[in-house]
C-alpha cells in the first residue's frame, strides 16, 4: 500500500510541472506587457524598462520559469495587478467559501444521487425508475447557471425562502445552502445515474442471485452486497465532480454573489487582472490533482485489484 | 443508417428527429426570423411581447399597395432594413390587432398612416432587439460552434488516442501524460485561461472548447485502439507485412467509427454546455451576436423586471443539451453494447 502511493505521488509529478508549465506559457502569450501594465499608461519607457528589469522581465526565458518556480515553491503566487495584493493572500481568504460551498454541494450531491440512482436500480423498469432517470436527463443537461437563476428568482425572489445573495455570508452557513443546491444539482444527476447503472450491473452477479436464494433480505442484499461493491465507479465519479464544482463555482458564485473563489475569478477576468486568473487556476489544478490522488488511495484501499491493475495497465 | 433508425427506441428517435429540426433552423435562420437579431432601437428597450403583427406608422417614402394591404414579413437582409422602418414606441408596444381589423380602420384609402410589420413575439432585450430572431439566430451559432469545436476535439483526440492506444510504450506514456496534464485543469478555467490569450472571437471559442475535450476524446479512443491491437484480425494483418498506417486506417479506424459516433454525440452536449458558460461570463464571441449563452448573461441583469429575457434562451440551450445527451445515450446503447451503461 505504500509503495502504491508513492509510486502513484510520483506519477503526480510530470502532471504538475505540466500544469506549471502551461500556466507559465498562457501568461507568458497573454496580449500586452505586464510591464506597461503595472507602470501605468503614461509611464516613460525608462520606466517600464526599470519594472521590466525589476520583474525581471529582460531575462531568457528559461530562466524566468525557474524563478517562477522558485517563487511558487515559496508560496508567492505574484501580485493582483488591480488590488496589488499578493494573490497567495487573497486566495487563502475566499478559499473558504468556495470550500464550504462545494462540501455542501458535495453532500447535496451524495445523497440525492444515491437515494435517486439506489431507487431507480431497485425499481428498474417502473414509474420511480423512469422519473429518475427523466430528472437526471434534465439535471445532466441543463445549464447550471439557467438552474441558478430559476432558483434565485423563485425561491429567493418570489417565495423568499433564501436570502438572494450571499455576499454578507460571514461565518454563516445559511446563505450558502441555494448555492450549494444548484452547484450539487447536476453532480447528483451524473451520480444517479452511475450508480443506478452500476447497482443493476452488480445485481446480476450470481453471489446476489445467491445471496436471494438463502433468504437474505432484500435491503441486506442491498447494501451489504450490491453497494459495497459499486462503490467504485461511485468514486470515481465524485473524484470527476471536483472539476466540475470548481467549474461551476465561478458561475453559481457569480449568480449569488458569493464572495468566494469563483467570483475572485471571474471580477480577475473582467479586470484583465492575469496574476490573479493565473493564480487561481494553478490553485484549482492543484487541489484537483491533490484529490484525485487521495481518491486513488480510497479505491487502491476498497480493492485492492485496483491496484495491480494500474500498473498493469498504465 | 435506416437499420439505426430501426434499433433507435422512441426517445432516440424523437431526439435524433429533434435535433435535425434545429439543424434545419439553424441553417434557414435568415429566412425564418421576423427581424434583424441585430437591429436596436432605444424605444423598445425591454418592450413585452406583442401578438403576431403590429402596426407601425408608414415610412414616409414607402410605395404602398393600398389600405389594409396583407402585411408582407420583413425579411431582414443583413442590416439592409430602412432607418424609417422602426416602429415607435406606442405602436410597438401596444397589442397587435389582427390584419382583417385593421382594413376596416383604416384611414383614407390614399395614403395610409400605418403599415403592419411582425410582432415581437417574445418581446424585446435591453438593446431593443427582437428576442425570437435571437433565438432563432443563436440556434446557429450555438450548433455551429459546438460542432466546429468538436470537430477539432475530435480531430486532436482520435490522433492522439489511435498513435497511444496502438503503439503503446513510451509513447504512450508521455501521450497519456499529456492527456492527464490537460485533464486536470477545471475545464472552464482552461478555457478562459486560452480565450485570454487568444482576445475575443468566435475561433477563440471554438478552439478554447475544442482543446478542452480532446483529452477525454483521446483516453477513451486510446482504450479501444489497445484492445484492437490485439484483436486476431489485427494481429493476422501483422503477420502479412501491413505497414502500421494501413492497420490503423483500415482495421483500427473503422472499428472505433461506432465509438467515435457516440463520443461526437455527447461531446456535442458538453461542447454547447461549454460555449453556453464561456459566453455567460462574457468570454464568449463577440458580446453582441446572438448567443444563447450572451442573452441569459444579458438578461441576468433584468432578472428582477423582466425573468423571461434570462429563461428563454437558457431554456434553448437545455433543450438542445438534452437532445444531445439522449441521443447520445441511445446511440451508445445500439452502438456499442459492451459498454452499456458504463462511464
Amino acid at each position: 500500500m505504500a509503495e502504491f502511493a508513492l509510486r502513484r505521488l510520483l506519477g503526480t509529478v510530470p502532471v504538475i510541472l505540466g500544469i506549471l508549465a502551461i500556466a507559465f506559457v498562457v501568461l507568458y502569450l497573454v496580449p500586452g506587457d505586464p510591464a506597461q501594465t503595472v507602470a501605468g499608461p503614461r509611464a516613460s519607457p525608462e520606466a517600464i524598462a526599470r519594472i521590466a528589469a525589476e520583474m525581471g522581465l529582460d531575462r531568457p526565458l528559461p530562466e524566468r520559469f525557474l524563478g517562477y518556480l522558485r517563487r511558487l515553491a515559496t508560496g508567492d503566487l505574484g501580485r493582483s495587478a488591480v488590488s496589488e495584493k499578493p494573490v497567495a493572500d487573497s486566495i487563502v481568504e475566499k478559499f473558504p467559501y468556495t470550500l464550504k460551498l462545494t462540501v455542501m454541494a458535495m453532500a447535496f450531491s451524495i445523497s440525492l444521487g444515491l437515494l435517486a440512482g439506489i431507487l431507480g436500480a431497485m425499481y428498474r423498469g417502473g414509474v420511480v425508475d423512469r422519473l429518475c432517470t427523466v430528472l437526471s436527463v434534465a439535471g445532466i443537461s441543463i445549464p447550471i447557471f439557467l438552474f441558478g437563476l430559476v432558483f434565485l428568482y423563485l425561491l429567493a425572489g418570489k417565495l423568499k425562502w433564501f436570502p438572494t445573495s450571499a455576499y454578507m455570508a460571514g461565518d454563516s452557513w445559511w446563505p450558502l445552502v441555494l448555492p450549494a443546491f444548484t452547484l450539487g444539482v447536476r453532480s447528483a444527476a451524473f451520480l444517479a445515474r452511475i450508480v443506478r447503472s452500476s447497482l443493476i450491473e452488480v445485481l446480476n452477479h450470481d453471489f446476489i442471485r445467491t445471496a436471494r436464494a438463502k433468504g437474505v433480505p432484500a435491503s441486506r442484499i442491498l447494501f451489504r452486497h450490491a453497494l459495497v461493491n459499486a462503490l467504485i465507479p461511485i468514486i470515481t465519479v465524485i473524484g470527476l465532480d471536483l472539476s466540475s464544482f470548481l467549474n461551476g463555482s465561478v458561475i453559481v458564485e457569480t449568480i449569488f454573489d458569493v464572495p468566494g473563489l469563483g467570483r475572485f475569478a471571474m471580477e480577475a477576468i473582467l479586470q484583465r487582472d492575469y496574476p490573479v486568473i493565473q493564480g487561481i487556476v494553478l490553485f484549482s489544478a492543484f487541489v484537483f490533482v491533490f484529490v484525485n490522488f487521495l481518491l486513488d488511495l480510497v479505491y487502491a484501499w476498497i480493492n485492492p485489484r485496483v491496484r495491480d491493475e494500474m500498473f498493469g495497465k498504465a | 443508417m435506416t437499420g439505426l433508425w430501426k434499433r433507435l427506441s422512441w426517445t432516440g428517435r424523437l431526439s435524433l428527429v429533434g435535433i435535425l429540426v434545429l439543424v434545419g433552423v439553424a441553417l434557414a435562420a435568415p429566412r425564418l426570423v421576423p427581424h434583424d437579431p441585430m437591429e436596436t432601437d432605444p424605444l423598445r428597450r425591454l418592450a413585452k411581447p406583442t401578438g403576431w403583427w403590429v402596426e407601425v406608422p408608414a415610412p414616409p417614402s414607402e410605395e404602398l399597395s393600398g389600405p389594409g394591404a396583407q402585411p408582407t414579413p420583413v425579411v431582414p437582409d443583413g442590416l439592409a432594413t430602412p432607418a424609417g422602418e422602426a416602429p415607435d414606441l406606442s405602436s410597438g408596444l401596444s397589442p397587435g390587432l389582427s390584419p382583417g381589423l385593421s382594413s376596416g380602420l383604416s384611414p383614407g384609402p390614399s395614403r395610409p398612416a400605418t403599415v403592419w410589420r411582425p410582432g415581437f413575439w417574445l418581446g424585446c432585450d435591453q438593446y431593443g432587439q427582437d428576442v425570437f430572431s435571437r433565438l432563432v439566430y443563436g440556434t446557429r451559432l450555438s450548433l455551429g460552434i459546438g460542432f466546429s469545436a468538436r470537430l477539432f476535439a475530435l480531430a486532436i483526440g482520435l490522433t492522439v488516442g489511435l498513435l497511444a492506444g496502438y503503439f503503446g510504450g513510451w509513447a504512450d506514456w508521455l501521450l497519456m501524460r499529456l492527456v492527464d496534464i490537460f485533464l486536470a485543469f477545471p475545464s472552464l478555467l482552461l478555457a478562459i485561461a486560452i480565450s485570454m490569450v487568444l482576445g475575443n472571437g468566435l475561433l477563440t471559442v471554438i478552439l478554447a472548447i475544442g482543446v478542452v475535450g480532446w483529452a477525454e476524446t483521446a483516453r477513451i479512443v486510446r482504450s479501444q485502439a489497445m484492445e484492437l491491437r490485439s484483436a486476431e484480425f489485427v494481429q493476422a494483418a501483422q503477420t502479412m507485412g501491413a505497414s502500421h498506417t494501413r492497420i490503423i486506417l483500415t482495421h483500427i479506424l473503422p472499428n472505433c467509427l461506432p465509438l467515435i459516433i457516440v463520443i461526437f454525440a455527447m461531446g456535442m452536449a458538453t461542447a454547447i454546455l461549454a460555449e453556453a458558460s464561456l459566453s455567460f461570463l462574457g468570454l464568449g464571441a463577440d458580446p453582441a451576436l446572438p448567443t444563447w449563452g450572451g442573452m441569459v448573461a444579458a438578461g441576468k441583469d433584468y432578472l428582477w423586471v423582466y425573468p423571461t429575457l434570462a429563461i428563454y434562451p437558457g431554456c434553448c440551450i437545455a433543450l438542445v443539451v438534452i437532445l444531445f445527451n439522449v441521443l447520445g445515450d441511445e446511440l451508445r446503447d445500439v452502438l456499442d453494447p459492451g459498454r452499456k451503461g458504463s462511464w
